[in-house]
């Protein structure tokens, strides 16, 4: 029967337990390459130097100059290094969920190449995690150069010594893998969109942004909004980052909490998080195919 | 409005010359060898070395002369100049060197006035806003020439009408197939009324039901009133054939040859066209050519099969007999033999020295 | 030869006034009617700037700064909603607009293509207006925003002048980006987060320190919106300049940008025609 030749064929091409890994990674790996061929363009300073360089450090000296007219305080002082370090390490959750869901119209209208990529024999999460990875190599620039300028030039109270690593990278890492998931989400749901919906993206992160502490404690949200910060990994993700990074955080709500207790729920909230984002991007995904949407051209 | 008589033509070029400079021969890679410098695959790391930029000549010493009421025709392949023409007379791009006038006007000095008289479509062009209604549109592209909106909007459902387009009036861009879209932009260059309109290949990727209704319509609209004029590019011969009542052949931004098409078609004289189905062996052009009494050859090959199709231009029938005896020599049957009544593609190889495909390729040798 | 007659056509001003007002009226129309036609994005450009309203007033009230700073932000989100749609809307859309194949038919059509411009700033004025007065009013209704206008007539009349200003320099631009092609995205990046740095788009531009706040004036967003800071808040403290001197800044500045972009239309069309590259795609 031809329909057990092709399966047979097929156990031989991917035999053992590692093949459907090997097959991931011949997605994974040239999706990384891809990305980060182009989100450096280093083939062309200019561009490079003013969406790695230039755009991130005006918007951190924009709440440089607030914080100087509304405190009439030097930046060498906690408050200071809270809002500069949030605004820093929001760039990797902006820059991922923009990131990967741009992936979905750039490859679909621009390139005209997500069908090919899609049926390809891996799945597409592993092309879009491979974006994904450039995405956070070529934002970790970024941030570096913003630490930087901050520690050199303003005095940033952000002390090599003070960091507990092992701490600070294992909440770092959770909290990148939550970005992803919601990466993933967003990608899903673009699939299903015209090219002009991009900017959702964009009102997801300022959702998060405004409702995860990145650049004030969330003790000035309503008592409402505090309660739905606490169901969010990204509340979490700063809190421990900034304990990792200070060795306290800069919320009082959540001062009480361990530092253990603050990795636990951000450890759960992350994986109930990621369960729901990968079922509603597989969710998306059938429906796009339902409706003929995978390769659309929204051509106005 | 002040009126001046003059001897004019709706068109005229004047030894047209426009050359462009060509970006990708400036930068060429240090230790890089002949040929492998374009895509840079093989280029070494050494510093990027200045080389001399080429120019890139889309036309070469254009004249021409095209009278009003005429429906002219520019033929020739992809790239040989014909829209760059075009761009010219639209006012859209200067010449080089030489001049052009629309309906007596210089495009160059009198952009203004000319504008006046002209309008463009181009075939493939996607132009309008994807929010707008198909009605909208046209409505917003007849604003720009200064028409009163209740004139501009009967013209509109008229043109719709005629092409058959008006159930789509109300439709919004956005959700227009490729060819409503190449509809809708055909009746947009209508709706100004111009006296002379340049249609840039306007059956590009038609259908054949689409092609024939715009064909028609063209043909219909120019013979209305003596005053329009149409300059048609192509590269389709039965359009040119069908449509134009003159016709230049325009290659390498050279025009070769301009006559009505029947006069082009007898300028061939006594020439025959023949043209030969071939299986197996290695016919080539040259040998063809090499052949007394053989003026031009075309050779097609399909790889897969092996066949070959041979189109060939001949002076005398006294070239058949060592034509079949070549054939036989390189190993290749003769599956068909047709002797044809001569058309403009022959004119074109005759001319050209090679075959002009559908796509708009000319293939074969010089 | 044949013979024929050449039509010397030649309008009165009144009719060239007319017939580019109509093909004005004609590039506005796709802005004006595409604000109610797409409903989504009109709820997306109202939701992100007040995320950004939220973020930065919140931001301001951790720090325990005066509550009219508040006030400072709302107006901030109400110039960046203009200044962005000059940035994307009109310098950059000319370029667009060959990528569409427009262009050649605007600059083959017998009009001013600054009609054309001016059509474009219409349209986005008030698609722009739509959008910055629901955002501004939200804002200011959450956040409890005082606002305490003692002369309506000149925060309006200052508003307009900015918005002559910032719409001319955008014309200015377009027709620089015409010739410029694809690094004109590259370019309206690079004039984004700088400019709201530049021209103090939440906080008193003073605080910037003479000589930046100075060569910030060149941007007529600076001058704008601190003049309007002094008005709707009745705080001449915060001023960087007496509001005179900031209303003759913005009349110059519109009057210069107005005709640098009449001029550079001018100059970089002709450019453009004789490089071949009006019409080129994909540059």
């Amino acid at each position: 029967m031809a329909m057990s030749e092709t399966t047979i064929d097929k156990k031989k091409e991917g035999f053992g337990p590692l093949a459907p890994l090997r097959e991931a990674w011949r997605s994974f790996a040239p999706a990384t390459w891809l990305g980060w061929q182009i989100e450096s363009n280093w083939t062309d300073p200019f561009t490079f130097a003013v969406f790695n360089l230039v755009r991130p450090l005006s918007g951190a000296l924009i709440l440089v100059v607030m914080y100087l007219v509304a405190t009439r305080m030097n930046t060498r002082t906690d408050l200071f290094a809270q809002v500069y370090t949030g605004n820093a390490m929001f760039t990797y959750l902006g820059g991922v969920l923009f990131g990967m869901s741009w992936v979905i119209h750039e490859d679909r209208e621009h390139y005209q190449m997500i069908r090919y990529v899609y049926i390809g024999t891996s799945h597409l999460y592993w092309y879009l995690l491979g974006r994904a990875v450039a995405k956070f190599l070529v934002t970790t620039l970024s941030v570096v150069v913003l630490l930087t300028a901050g520690k050199l030039f303003l005095g940033l109270r952000l002390y090599w010594s003070v960091i507990d690593w092992p701490y600070f990278l294992t909440a770092f890492s959770l909290g990148l893998i939550g970005a992803t998931g919601l990466g993933l989400a967003l990608s899903g749901w673009m699939m299903l969109m015209a090219r002009q919906a991009a900017t959702v993206s964009e009102v997801a992160a300022g959702v998060f942004y405004l409702a995860c502490g990145f650049l004030f404690p969330i003790d000035v949200l309503p008592t409402w909004a505090q309660a739905v910060a606490r169901w969010i990994p990204f509340t979490w993700w700063n809190e421990g980052m900034r304990r990792g990074l200070f060795g306290h955080g800069n919320s009082q709500v959540l001062v009480s909490l361990s530092n253990g207790t603050i990795l636990n729920w951000l450890a759960i909230s992350t994986a109930v998080f990621g369960a729901l984002s990968l079922a509603a991007f597989f969710g998306a995904e059938r429906l796009a195919k339902r409706r003929g949407l995978l390769d659309q051209i929204t051509d106005f | 409005m002040s009126t001046t008589d003059t001897t004019v033509w709706a068109i005229r070029t004047e030894a047209l010359r426009r050359t462009f400079r060509d970006k990708s021969q400036v930068k060429k890679k240090k230790g890089a060898k002949n040929g492998d410098g374009a895509n840079g695959a093989n280029a070494g790391n050494g510093a990027a070395e200045k080389a001399k930029p080429q120019d890139f000549v889309a036309l070469d010493g254009v004249s021409l002369e095209v009278g009003e009421g005429e429906l002219f025709g520019l033929l020739g392949p992809n790239g040989a100049g014909k829209t760059t023409l075009i761009k010219i007379l639209a006012t859209l791009m200067y010449p080089t060197s030489g001049r052009a006038w629309v309906c007596g006007y210089d495009v160059q000095e009198r952009p203004g006035q000319v504008k006046k008289l002209i309008n463009m479509v181009s075939g493939g062009e996607h132009s309008g806003y994807g929010s707008l209604t198909v009605r909208e549109t046209l409505w917003m592209f007849s604003q720009f020439y200064g028409l009163d909106s209740r004139e501009a909007l009967r013209r509109i459902d008229e043109l719709m009408e005629i092409i058959g387009f008006k159930d789509q009036a109300n439709t919004k861009i956005s959700k227009l197939s490729t060819g409503m879209r190449q509809k809708m932009n055909f009746i947009r260059g209508f709706v100004s009324d111009p006296r002379v309109l340049f249609l840039d290949e306007p059956t590009l990727g038609l259908d054949v039901g689409v092609s024939r209704t715009i064909r028609a319509f063209v043909r219909d609209w120019v013979k209305a009133r003596p005053d329009r004029t149409v300059l048609l590019t192509t590269h389709y011969m039965a359009e040119a054939d069908e449509m134009c009542d003159r016709v230049a052949i325009i290659d390498s931004g050279r025009v070769l040859a301009c006559d009505s098409p029947a006069n082009l078609k007898r300028s061939l004289g006594r020439d025959s066209a023949i043209e030969l189905e071939l299986a197996g062996g290695q016919v080539s052009e040259g040998g063809l050519t090499a052949i007394r009494g053989v003026r031009r050859a075309s050779v097609t090959t399909e790889p897969a099969s092996g066949k070959s199709e041979a189109t060939l231009i001949i002076e005398e029938d006294g070239a058949v007999q060592p034509l079949l005896g070549y054939v036989a020599d390189c190993g290749a049957q003769v599956l068909a033999f047709r002797k044809k009544e001569v058309t403009l593609e022959d004119v074109f190889l005759s001319i050209v020295g090679r075959k002009l495909d559908e796509n708009g390729n000319a293939n074969g040798n010089h | 030869m044949r013979t024929e007659t050449r039509m010397e056509t030649t309008d009165t001003v009144a009719q060239a006034l007319r017939n580019n007002l109509r093909a004005s009226w004609g590039r506005a129309y796709v802005r004006v009617i595409g604000v109610n036609r797409e409903l989504s994005w009109l709820f997306l450009d109202i939701v992100m700037p007040l995320f950004s309203i939220a973020a930065y007033v919140l931001l301001y009230r951790s720090m325990n700064a005066p509550r009219e700073y508040d006030g400072f932000v709302i107006l901030g989100a109400l110039m960046t909603a203009y200044w962005l749609n000059v940035l994307w809307a009109m310098a950059a859309q000319f370029y667009w607009e060959r990528e569409m194949g427009h262009l050649e038919l605007y600059m083959m059509a017998p009009i001013s293509p600054m009609a054309i411009l001016f059509g474009m700033s219409f349209g986005g004025i008030f698609q722009t207006t739509v959008r910055a007065a629901a955002t501004v009013t939200m804002g200011a209704l959450i956040f409890g925003v005082h606002f305490s206008i003692a002369n309506p007539l000149a925060v309006l009349g200052i508003f307009f002048l900015t918005l002559v200003a910032l719409y001319g320099l955008g014309m200015t631009a377009a027709s620089l980006y015409l010739v410029y092609g694809r690094d004109a995205q590259n370019l309206s990046n690079l004039l984004q987060e700088p400019v709201f740095l530049l021209s103090g788009v939440n906080f008193p531009v003073k605080a910037l320190g003479f000589w930046t706040a100075a060569t910030a004036c060149f941007i007529p967003m600076t001058l704008g919106m601190d003049a309007l800071r002094q008005l709707v808040f009745d705080d001449k403290t915060t001023g960087f300049m007496p509001v005179g001197w900031e209303v003759l800044g913005l009349v110059v500045t519109g009057a210069v940008t107005l005709i640098g972009a009449y001029k550079a239309l001018k100059y970089l069309e002709d450019l453009a025609k004789r490089q071949g590259r009006l019409t080129l795609k994909w540059q």
